[in-house]
């Protein structure tokens, strides 16, 4: 299983030959690339586990690698090759944006120089509009149209492959859920009338039903009284009555009386007999002054009062269940609660109550309230008196189409990916990635152990090459500004415009994180590396250029070995290989790297 | 004249450099223009109709004046600066503007003071700045508020001249009836008033014809939401005075610096009043920085052009000076100014004190920090704060270390609280009655213990015990000395280390001003709190420790050890006044002030569960979705409602969302060369709409980013460059429209609608006494809650 991740993480190699190659650079310097590729160790740790980053570099590498074969194909527009290169970009895009979402940072990269080339393109007069025009629908098809195609592909066959409930299912609304085998699959009696039982689900995707229990709120905070929670499994403890408000009688003998928008009702729990209530006490997790609690209160002998009477208020129902926006329908008619006396709304609050509530969620009656957080639906009605004649109508959950689907599960994933701010000892913030603060401990044995650490010479020598870039870019605009145009050896439109265009790429997948709150590590860096030791290429590339041929090769080779010689001084940690604790100590050039040289061997 | 321009034309001139933000591909285009002038000269003759010119509407009777009064065309065409400079200056006022003026000016007066005096309910956040903050400076009481002083302190001019006596309207919800609030907003409505000129005068800077110039101050004349807005006792109305002052001052001087010679006395002047202007406008509201930030980016601008123009390195030089000095230092000084006056009028005690430092409170009369006895004698009860940075006060309480010594806990609490006071006892073995014996000062050197007030317990420290987080130092706990009195572990030596502000280098104990440590006095460690917080069971206030081994570092000065007495209670003893002895550093106090002005603003922080009807988001404003209720709306109050003139804020929305793109597309053809745009045309442009879509976008895109609360009125500064930004755009259609045949009429039409909008919506704007029902016609939107809210409960 292993071999996968490998394979590609060795594929990005000859990717990289044909990248330089494609950017227009000679033979020895596409090598010295691929070389300094080849043995950068943070590149190699990762490739060897199971890990969703191998797959996403290996895309993101051959998207920038097809990118660069397509621009090749510039002076040939719209031949099958030019077409081939172009989708085939797309698709990879598509690709990498399937396998993280850190994929998505290629579309400003490639954005960016699409919109300058056709930026350019303007200016031919050469070109007639419809021609301009063409050129731009074909981009919008190759590196738009198609990696959203690719991208819902791959959701597609996750969705096949994924067909039965498993353990995420219950993060799913219940809509998502009837597609699933084993999901929700129930009908309901639809209408809901004073007398029927009823479960109220919080209409929001991770909810639950309205819940009590026999335990009562703490009594120095609370009133005391029962429990009022949201708990996320059906059970009879969730069965409420629907009962007319306080003093309120309603005639049933004619037959059951549908429960109408805007009238007042009383919620009875069907096991203890207590009545859905509020009253003006903070509730458990808020002191906020418009908050109340909500209690289970009654005892046999008393009829209540009228702080059990909420008012049902319908927000929307179905469009294709008439009436479901005047009488309350199980599932179709979407309400509100609010308390008549106090005006608040019965509101999920998402919050976890401690263990004396069981860990439940918070419920409580809110003013003010945004419709959002205090949405419920009926997900189960039944009426006990029932007679056959009256012809019991059902209601189920509409199954989402596959775009709702996939529209949901995107939206989750960007909710659970702002959600992880964990507090891992390795994690990483991005100011510390560039300069290789530290790496990230993946394994220890005894004596020898994994620890995914880059390899410092290339990680820093990109990265200088990078802030060469700046400053060269930044001194040139200037001189051109005053009518001085150097020529950097004849090199000047090669090395502006390819690493003009990896930097770009480059700070495109490296600036983003830090704006992200999210726990971040350092192979979160590695796309972005991949584009720095190409600008290190280039840089070298630049400065050999002029020279003899024989100091070229000699300058090459040197670097060559430099960066052999410190691939082989941390190969130990990269492949777990046994060491001395001199040796490892001595490897330790910066005091932030914390590999753990008490466990090695010897010493 | 028509054949040297012909001959203009085809000239091409190498040494004219590329400008930003346009590539320069017809080097000649600043040539072109001056020829064009001369051909729209023939088209008013009617000679050259079929020429294809960009009409300069105005301008083009100036230049034919100018050029025939001077006679000197050879050199304004040579050089294009030279025109430019008698169209650009001396042609955009003209003495018929002063009559214009006027005018505007009067109908302003109309529109602002309108029954202004109707209601005589403290309105709106007049409940903030009208009641509870402008008073604090005519009562000189201290307050903290998340805005700067200086629109505040207007309002308090204001104040003093309508003869009000500062006192306290916070309980009630209307102004009695000796306050004369009518003159309060009379004077405050005048900045409004200034606004409707100040946008004729920009337009006019900006180069709009003038009737569409009179157009935009029309604009903004019949805007109800900046018309209700500047009608009361806000600050909305300073700010907007102040924004639109810098739009004014910034457009003028781009003219003088473009046209006129630099360093100039009239370069320095213009330069001087931008700068002034910033300076006034951040120090009204922090949204102010916004107009730093676009004066800063077009200043910018002017420099790179500077710097491609090879203008000698000298001259260069002397440019960013000048635009440092101006546009950054003086706008800096004059917020200063504005904080120091602040605190100079509030010099007494007040209920934003807390958020200051105490050497701060010290100083404000009748703070508790300000009265107390200066010397410490042995029994007084003293409340001591680390100098460290953040702890706070020596503080205890009856819970218990959970291991080592399980005495009681010793910690640093940076809350004020009766925990924290501590008696000052003689030392071990000396018995000592306090309220009768012999005044007694404690002096460098002398052994103290310190006796907590609360629960008895004398403050100790033992080498048996380590501290439990630090655990190279030794415990510090609180415990009763009758058990182990035969230890001395409960001693602590005095050492003065710093007098801070007496100038005599006395040895005695002072509040305030004396820094000490306090050194155990058998073990030699000394009492320290760092940054380590203690866990739940120590309620997660700060460690505090004994740092041992200080034998070979005897003169310890890290904060960590270094205490001062904050408060002092003696009853033996006569309170003085502290600020006697205390000395401030302004600079310190402001940048803290700041700082805390900053917390309590990001403090504001929305639920976004909760529906509330008077916040509204960004995204929003433009449209005009959510216009607010700025009182109660019962059927008998008189009812304003913030709503702005519909037709104008759609209009005004969609010009400025439209502009990025109509630029692309000019710069697109100008790249093709397809157009009639000429280089030097489309800089024009640009130079002259910059400042109107920059600022609305500075004023409002960064609202997004803004995690606090938002009200709609947060989009009347953005609001006020949209509005230029639209008669701009309606300027710029009909002049080319028929070269400007309907531009008169159009501006004419366009203004009647706009006026007939604003009447329409006039009752929200001069006050509605009737059930809000009968205006239930004027709801254009659903989501507007003229009569019902949607979502209230």
């Amino acid at each position: 299983m292993r071999l996968l991740p490998a394979l590609l993480g060795a594929l990005t190699v000859p990717a990289t030959f044909a990248t330089m190659r494609a950017c227009g650079y000679r033979m020895d310097t596409a090598l010295l690339a691929s070389l300094l590729v080849c043995f950068e160790n943070g590149l190699i740790t990762q490739s060897r586990l199971i890990l969703l980053d191998s797959p996403l570099v290996f895309f993101t590498v051959l998207t920038l690698t097809a990118w660069s074969m397509f621009w090749t194909k510039q002076g040939q527009s719209f031949t099958g090759v030019w077409w081939f290169w172009l989708l085939t970009t797309g698709v990879l895009m598509g690709c990498a944006a399937s396998c993280k979402w850190v994929g998505l940072f290629l579309f400003p990269a490639i954005g960016l120089s699409t919109i300058s080339d056709l930026w350019d393109k303007i200016a031919d007069r050469s070109l007639s509009p419809t021609r301009w025009g063409m050129h731009f629908a074909s981009r919008a098809v190759g590196l738009l149209a198609v990696p959203f195609a690719v991208y819902m592909f791959w959701f597609q066959v996750h969705f096949a492959l994924l067909h039965t409930t498993g353990e995420a299912t219950s993060m799913m609304t219940p809509e998502f859920q009837t597609t699933l085998r084993g999901g929700l699959d129930f009908s309901t009696d639809r209408d809901v009338f004073y007398g029927s039982e009823i479960r109220m689900r919080s209409s929001n995707s991770q909810s639950g039903f309205l819940h009590s229990h026999t335990h009562n709120w703490q009594h120095d905070k609370g009133s005391g009284q029962q429990q009022i929670t949201i708990y996320g499994h059906a059970d009879q403890n969730n069965i409420w009555v629907v009962e007319p408000a306080f003093n309120i009688t309603v005639d049933s003998s004619l037959g059951p009386v549908p429960v109408k928008t805007g009238e007042t009702v009383r919620l009875r729990h069907k096991i203890t007999g207590k009545y859905l209530h509020s009253h003006d006490k903070r509730p458990a997790l808020s002191s906020d002054d418009q908050k109340f609690e909500l209690s289970g209160y009654g005892f046999p002998g008393f009829a209540g009062d009228n702080n059990d009477d909420f008012r049902l208020e319908i927000l929307n129902g179905d469009k294709n269940e008439v009436g479901s926006d005047v009488h309350v329908q199980a599932i179709y008619s979407r309400f509100r609660l609010i308390h008549r006396n106090l005006q608040c709304a019965v509101y999920n609050s998402r919050k976890k109550l401690p263990k004396w509530a069981f860990e439940q969620t918070e419920v409580n009656c809110m003013r003010n309230c945004m419709p959002r957080m205090s949405t419920w639906h009926v997900e189960y009605a039944h009426y006990p008196n029932a007679t056959a004649e009256m012809g019991v109508r059902k209601a189920r959950y509409r199954p989402l189409s596959v775009w709702g689907k996939i529209w949901e599960y995107n939206k989750l994933m960007a909710e659970s990916n702002e959600s992880l701010t964990g507090d891992h000892p390795f994690a990483a913030r991005p100011q510390h990635w560039a300069w290789l603060r530290r790496g990230t401990a993946y394994w220890g044995g005894r004596g020898h152990f994994v620890y995914q650490l880059g390899n410092p010479l290339v990680w820093w020598a990109s990265l200088a090459a990078i802030a060469l870039f700046g400053l060269v870019r930044a001194v040139l605009f200037l001189m051109d500004k005053r009518q001085v145009f150097p020529s950097l050896g004849g090199q000047r439109s090669v090395y502006l415009s390819s690493a003009g265009f990896f930097v770009i790429a480059w700070a495109c997948h490296y600036v983003p994180f830090f704006l992200m709150g999210r726990e971040l590590f350092i192979h979160h860096y590695f796309p972005a590396l991949w584009m720095a030791i190409l600008v290190l290429a280039f840089t070298l590339d630049l400065f050999t250029a002029r020279m003899p041929a024989i100091v070229r090769v000699s300058v090459y080779v040197a670097v060559a070995a430099a960066v052999l010689h410190v691939f082989n001084t941390f190969s130990y940690i990269t492949y777990s290989r046994t060491w001395t604790k001199d040796a490892c100590e001595k490897t330790k050039w910066l005091k932030t790297w914390d590999f753990d040289c008490e466990h090695a061997l010897g010493g | 004249m028509e054949s040297r321009n012909l001959k203009q034309r085809g000239h091409h001139s190498p040494v004219i450099p590329e400008t930003l933000p346009f590539k320069a591909d017809d080097v000649a285009g600043e040539h072109s223009r001056g020829a064009k002038y001369t051909v729209d000269t023939l088209d008013a003759d009617g000679e050259g109709a079929s020429s294809k010119t960009y009409g300069a509407y105005p301008i083009v009777s100036t230049v034919q004046r100018d050029d025939g009064g001077t006679g000197n065309n050879d050199k304004s065409i040579t050089d294009f600066s030279a025109v430019s400079l008698a169209a650009g200056i001396q042609g955009i006022m003209r003495s018929q503007d002063l009559v214009t003026v006027m005018v505007l000016t009067v109908l302003s007066l109309m529109t602002r003071l309108y029954r202004i005096g109707r209601s005589n309910r403290i309105l709106w956040d007049e409940s903030h700045f009208s009641s509870t903050y402008a008073p604090k400076y005519l009562n000189h009481t201290f307050y903290h508020d998340v805005h700067p002083p200086l629109a505040k302190m207007l309002v308090a001019l204001a104040q003093v001249v309508a003869g009000f006596n500062g006192s306290d309207l916070k309980q009630s919800n209307k102004y009695p009836e000796y306050v004369n609030y009518t003159m309060m907003r009379v004077q405050i409505a005048m900045y409004g008033v200034a606004l409707v000129p100040l946008a004729y005068l920009t337009c006019l800077q900006l180069r709009l014809s003038r009737p569409m110039a009179i157009l935009a101050a029309s604009f903004v004349l019949f805007d109800n939401a900046i018309c209700v807005m500047s009608r009361f006792v806000l600050l909305d109305a300073q700010l907007l005075f102040f924004t639109a002052l810098t739009l004014f001052s910034a457009a003028t001087f781009q003219n003088v610096n473009k046209y006129a010679e630099p360093f100039s006395h009239r370069w320095w002047a213009w330069l001087s009043m931008t700068g002034f202007s910033l300076g006034c406008v951040m120090s009204s509201k922090w949204v102010g920085l916004f107009c730093v930030i676009l004066v800063g980016i077009v200043t910018a601008e002017d420099l790179f052009r500077k710097f491609c123009d090879r203008i000698p390195w000298e001259d260069y030089t002397m440019h960013w000076l000048a635009r440092i000095n101006g546009l950054i230092v003086l706008p800096l000084v004059i917020y200063m100014a504005c904080f120091w006056i602040h605190f100079k009028l509030l010099y007494r005690t007040g209920p934003g004190e807390h958020k200051m430092s105490a050497n701060f409170q010290a100083r404000l009369l009748g703070s508790k920090l300000n009265s107390q006895p200066y010397d410490i004698t042995y029994g007084a009860f003293v409340d001591m704060r680390s100098m460290y940075n953040g702890p706070g006060l020596l503080h205890s309480h009856i819970h218990r270390y959970p291991s080592m010594s399980r005495q009681q806990q010793v910690t640093c609490f940076p809350h004020r609280d009766t925990n924290n006071i501590w008696q000052l006892h003689k030392g071990r073995g000396i018995a000592a009655n306090y309220t009768l014996d012999k005044i007694e000062f404690i002096n460098h050197g002398d052994i103290v213990q310190l006796v907590h007030n609360n629960t008895g317990a004398v403050l100790r420290s033992s080498k048996e015990f380590l501290a439990p987080l630090t655990t190279s130092h030794f415990e510090v706990a609180a415990e009763n000395i009758t058990a182990s009195s035969d230890v001395d572990i409960s001693d602590w030596r005095v050492e003065v280390v710093q007098q801070k502000h007496s100038k005599r280098s006395d040895k005695r104990l002072h509040a305030m001003t004396t820094v000490f440590r306090l050194r155990h006095a058998s073990m030699g460690c000394l009492l320290r709190v760092g940054s380590r917080r203690l866990p739940k069971w120590g309620w997660s206030q700060s460690e505090v420790t004994c740092l041992p081994d200080s034998t070979h570092k005897k003169d310890v000065k890290s904060k960590d050890v270094l205490w001062y007495i904050e408060h002092n209670t003696n009853k033996r003893m006569l309170n003085d006044d502290l600020s006697k002895y205390v000395k401030g550093d302004f600079i310190i106090d402001m940048i803290q002030l700041n700082i805390e002005m900053g917390k309590t603003n990001s403090a504001l922080s929305p639920d976004r569960d909760k529906y509330n009807a008077l916040e509204s988001d960004p995204w929003s404003w433009p449209f005009l979705i959510y216009p607010m209720r700025m009182v109660g709306w019962s059927d008998k109050t008189i009812k304003y409602y913030e709503i702005g003139n519909p037709i104008l804020w759609w209009a005004s929305a969609i010009v400025c969302i439209m502009y990025p793109f109509r630029l692309v597309y000019w710069l697109a053809c100008q790249r093709r060369q397809c157009s009639g745009w000429r280089s030097g045309e489309l800089l024009e442009l640009w130079d002259n709409s910059k400042l109107l879509w920059g600022g609305w976008a500075l004023h409002y895109l960064p609202f997004f980013l803004m995690g606090r609360v938002t009200y709609i009125h947060h989009y009347l500064p953005a609001l006020y460059f949209a509005l230029l930004q639209l008669a701009f755009d309606l300027d710029l259609v009909f002049k080319h429209w028929r070269r400007g045949r309907y531009l008169r009429l159009a501006a004419w039409c366009i203004g009647t609608l706009v006026c007939l909008v604003f009447l329409y919506f006039a009752p929200f704007t001069f006050g509605w006494d009737r059930p809000a029902k009968e205006l239930a016609g004027r709801r254009w939107l659903s989501t507007w809650n003229i009569y019902e809210d949607i979502y209230a409960m």
